[in-house]
């Protein structure tokens, strides 16, 4: 009975064991898949057409919603076409005209943070802290195609005529 | 017997003398400190809000930007509820801004939607006035009687009376100057009597009205001095030009009717700057707000409130009023 008794344990020992091992490999499935990506299909198409998508904006356009709406619409877009995991969102930080310090630095950080939830967006979001593209002169957001397939990088200014939709969309 | 009688006129004539004395004290100063803060850096609470106001048990109330929600905060700063997200929807948001308390209800406007989405004080969202123009600025005088500033072109008008279904009672102009768009752009107060105080938002220009819009005065804190105007990049000649600075934020009533107006770009320190009026509009005295803010509310209780850390906080202040003659 005893031996009997120990074996039942240890098969439910065993069996437990076995359960958790699989949740962590279907977590880690999922995650591999799902969380980059909602759409793996589109992820592998993505990562073979060797394309990627930069959406820089300007913090000022937090207090303007007026000129947000057209970046909020490229970002749904994107989701539409399953294009959203090629995306890294960049906001400028200009050296010059701003508090060097620590603090407005968070509160710019916790903007970004709040937009990011605000408008449902999946891709990740950067501040630029180290001012890499203080060189760049945009008035409206930009978007840039680093398209790695043809060697070339293509800039466009939001809102985006039907051609520039369908370079950036169709990715062809 | 007589002696007491005339102890007690004595005394009564003392306090009344007291009272009188007292009465002719002026506001010399106010001193300000801060008993709360809601929202910090570390923490997601508040983003970016723009609209406050207070119902009589404390609770504060805000609409955030960012996150396109309204906020109800308990009197010790803790987040009670949350409601809201991007759309167009009953309880969605594109833009909120002004937030009012009454009797229970909240009013909520938004930048983009026209019309006002009435919550009760739990947040739960109640039905919707429809309009068809912005707002700027709102108060409620009863659930009848709203007051609302609107700055369409198309009707220049500047304060307009609706009732709770949003039919337009009354078009009331205070004025036949105004000669561009953007000065209609006011904010306003409304006392216990009913006069109207009125800013304008890129013109240096206060003024009174009793409650049948008749002008009681009109004051300038900077000798009418312009805000800064930009043209517009067009092609045409006569390109418009457009504000780019503010005369005033914002304006509050205490309980006493002092009538607390914060500055824009025309004073020292832009956003900070708080100037204190009587009710016949004789400057009492000012105040420097700890860090810039867009907007003031005062609540039931005469507390102060204020932007802190670019809107990511709110700072609750208790108002010290010092008096002298």
């Amino acid at each position: 009975m005893d031996s009997d008794g120990n074996m039942k344990r240890r098969l439910l020992i065993q069996r437990r064991v076995l359960g958790v091992i699989f949740m962590e490999v279907f977590l880690l499935i999922a995650y591999a898949f799902g969380v980059p990506c909602k759409n793996p299909p589109f992820f592998q198409r993505a990562l073979e057409e060797k394309k990627s998508i930069l959406i820089i904006l300007e913090p000022e356009i937090f207090f303007c919603p007026l000129c947000l709406e057209p970046v909020i619409h490229f970002v749904k877009k994107l989701r539409v076409h399953g294009r959203d995991c090629l995306v890294t969102g960049v906001f400028i930080w200009r050296k010059e005209g701003r508090e060097k310090s620590q603090k407005s630095l968070k509160i710019i950080e916790k903007k970004i943070k709040g937009f990011v939830e605000g408008n449902e967006i999946r891709f990740p979001v950067i501040l630029d802290k180290y001012h890499v593209f203080d060189g760049l002169n945009i008035e409206t957001p930009v978007i840039i195609l680093l398209d790695r397939s043809q060697n070339e990088i293509h800039k466009y200014t939001l809102p985006l005529s039907q051609k520039q939709r369908g370079e950036i969309f169709g990715l062809k | 017997m007589r002696i007491h009688r005339l102890l007690i006129l004595f005394i009564v004539m003392g306090l009344t003398v007291f009272s009188f004395l007292q009465g002719e004290e002026k506001l010399k100063k106010i001193s300000l400190e801060e008993v709360l803060s809601i929202g910090s850096l570390e923490s997601d609470i508040l983003y970016m809000w723009a609209g406050i106001t207070t119902g009589p048990q404390g609770h504060i109330y805000v609409t955030d930007a960012m996150d396109y929600s309204v906020k109800k905060f308990n009197e010790k700063g803790v987040l009670v509820k949350k409601v809201g997200r991007k759309g167009k929807g009953p309880k969605e948001f594109l833009a909120p801004r002004s937030i009012k308390y009454f009797q229970g209800q909240l009013y909520v406007t938004d930048q983009y939607i026209p019309g006002i989405k009435i919550f009760d004080k739990n947040l739960n969202y109640i039905r919707h006035i429809p309009l068809k123009f912005p707002i700027w600025d709102l108060k409620i005088a009863s659930e009848e009687k709203i007051f609302i500033s609107s700055p369409i072109m198309s009707q220049p008008e500047q304060l307009i009376l609706i009732d709770s279904q949003g039919k337009m009672n009354k078009q009331m102009k205070q004025t036949s100057e105004v000669e561009e768009y953007w000065e209609n752009f006011l904010k306003f107060e409304i006392d216990v009597q009913g006069n109207l105080y009125v800013i304008y938002t890129f013109r240096d220009r206060i003024r009174k009205y009793n409650r049948t819009m008749n002008q009681i005065w009109a004051k300038s804190l900077f000798g009418h001095r312009e805000v800064k105007r930009k043209k517009l990049n067009s092609s045409k000649v006569a390109a418009p030009e457009l504000p780019t600075q503010t005369a005033y934020k914002d304006i509050a009533l205490d309980s006493q009717g002092h009538l607390f107006i914060l500055g824009g770009h025309l004073c020292e320190h832009p956003g900070r700057d708080v100037y204190v009026l009587d009710q016949k509009g004789n400057h009492l005295t000012s105040f420097l707000l700890p860090e810039s803010s867009h907007c003031l509310h005062i609540d039931h209780h005469d507390f102060l409130y204020s932007r802190g850390e670019e809107g990511t906080s709110i700072k609750k202040i208790s108002m010290k009023y010092i008096y002298g003659q």
